[in-house]
């Protein structure tokens, strides 16, 4: 629906077109049911401005006179001012001469005969135009009430229905988010029993003094084809000793060895540690002693060397560092 | 039909012409309007109460700027009549106030002023969009605007109360 159908749907709303423009509006709205729609919704709410205005009830002779109106056929003014109310319609018979009987006549009451029928038969008809005026308003806005009723049945299924749907993907959507709960939990429950497991062992650790003497530092890949390539320290200054832990290492070709650095800010070259190969799955654990003594192990890091360890270490071939 | 729509009908025609004589005249017209072509009602135009409401309102601006042109405008429109001047009191029957009818009324009340104002004068005051921009000396995008907006907002508020 384009922007200019909407602004005259508007104005039509507000009653503020023309008679040459509602006219053509309205052509256009009997063939255009979404438009009807749209001028619908529009209708009830010019409607609200219609009730802001302070409700008054009209005077209460209105209805009477209006239902008189209605009894003299089509015919009657279309509008009667209160100055000039409508006239309730006057009957009279054709055949009943308008001179009113002389005083006194004998046969004065022979007089009122005529009238007396005439005006029973304008009160029939007038009865019988009255039921007959109020069965056709009444059938009218019967009709009326029905299509529009029936209008707001049709809104209301599919508000009904659209509301269903609504509901149904609200439900889904629950469903999802029930599911995402319950796998966070699970996840969490998992990270619990880690962190109890870990506790614990600190706790052990601790007890026997070792872990307050112990370094540990994580060495990161620097391996593009491998990111996820970890090792991890365990160095103790005291005794000289460490534990290297590997995973996710890429396995070597033939002739190749790892090889494990301490990398000690007071000795020229990095200390070699010993040199290792990881299983099927990248992995080994390697309890190491470093070839001489170590003052201070800044930081660790692995190269792939020849066979067997090199004395110096290949930087360009660097894999995992860290301290 | 005039139990049910006849206060509504009367109350918007006092509104646009704070005459009790003349609302009444709108009033006959319209239901005498309603007699002659009830027949030709069309569902596709809207419900009976806005199509009766348009009518009255409609009789009413035709009313009133017939009457402009007799008296200045200055004397007959006030666009903010005042409620007690038509209290009930001045007629034989009861205003129909309900807690539906303060509800609607609220929706209009609570609209932003600028745009309340610009649809009061447009529905109650029956001025076009370029007498509304003349009057508040505003463009008449900005009138046009303020009214689209105000509709808008009246018909988001009837479907909240619908489905309240």
């Amino acid at each position: 629906m384009n922007e200019t159908l909407l602004e005259t749907a508007n104005l039509y709303a507000l009653g503020l077109l023309t008679e040459a423009e509602r006219t053509a509006f309205e052509q256009e709205l009997r063939f255009h049911p979404a438009l009807q729609q749209e001028v619908h919704a529009l209708q009830e709410a010019a409607l609200l401005l219609a009730r802001s205005a302070p409700q008054v009830a009209p005077p209460a002779d209105l209805r009477g006179e209006l239902l008189a109106a209605f009894t003299a056929g089509t015919s009657a003014p279309a509008v009667a001012t209160a100055r000039e109310p409508i006239q309730k319609p006057m009957v009279v018979p054709a055949s009943v001469s308008a001179v009113p009987p002389r005083a006194g006549s004998p046969l004065k009451i022979l007089h009122f005969i005529p009238w007396a029928a005439a005006a029973a038969l304008a009160f029939f008809f007038h009865q019988n135009q009255l039921a007959t005026d109020d069965a056709r308003l009444q059938s009218a806005t019967a009709q009326a009430e029905t299509a529009a009723a029936k209008s707001r049945e049709e809104h209301y299924v599919e508000a009904v229905s659209a509301s269903a749907a609504a509901q149904a993907q609200s439900d889904a959507n629950l469903a999802q988010a029930r599911a995402a709960l319950t796998k966070a939990e699970a996840a969490l429950a998992a990270l619990s029993t880690e962190r109890e497991t870990l506790t614990a062992e600190l706790a052990v650790l601790r007890k026997d003094s070792k872990l307050d003497k112990t370094r540990i530092a994580v060495l990161g890949s620097l391996l593009k084809n491998q990111p996820q390539a970890v090792a991890v320290s365990l160095w103790r200054q005291e005794s000289q000793e460490g534990l290297l832990v590997v995973e996710n290492m890429p396995a070597l070709a033939p002739g190749r060895d790892y090889q494990l650095w301490v990398i000690d800010p007071n000795q020229k070259t990095p200390v070699s540690a010993g040199v290792f190969k990881v299983d099927a799955e990248g992995k080994v654990r390697l309890e190491f002693k470093p070839a001489h003594n170590v003052q201070s192990a800044y930081k660790f890091a692995v190269t792939i060397e020849k066979e067997g360890g090199a004395m110096v270490p290949n930087l360009e071939q660097m894999v995992v560092i860290g301290g | 039909m005039y139990d049910r729509h006849s206060t509504l009908l009367y109350s918007v025609a006092l509104k646009v012409l704070a005459d009790p004589e003349e609302a009444r005249d709108v009033l006959q017209h319209v239901f005498l309007t309603l007699h002659e072509k009830a027949g030709r009602y069309d569902a596709a135009l809207g419900r009976p109460a806005a199509w009766l409401a348009t009518m009255a309102r409609n009789r009413s601006i035709d009313r009133l700027r017939s009457l402009k042109r007799e008296r200045t405008y200055a004397e007959k429109f006030r666009l903010e009549a005042d409620p007690a001047e038509f209290s009930p009191t001045s007629h034989d029957a009861p205003a129909a106030y309900s807690d539906e009818v303060e509800m609607l009324q609220g929706a209009v009340a609570q609209l932003p002023p600028d745009q309340r104002q610009a649809l009061e004068l447009a529905y109650f005051g029956g001025l076009t969009q370029q007498e509304i921009s003349d009057k508040l000396s505003q463009p008449l995008g900005t009138v046009k605007a303020r009214i689209r907006r105000g509709l808008l907002k009246l018909r988001e508020s009837l479907d909240g109360l619908l489905n309240s």
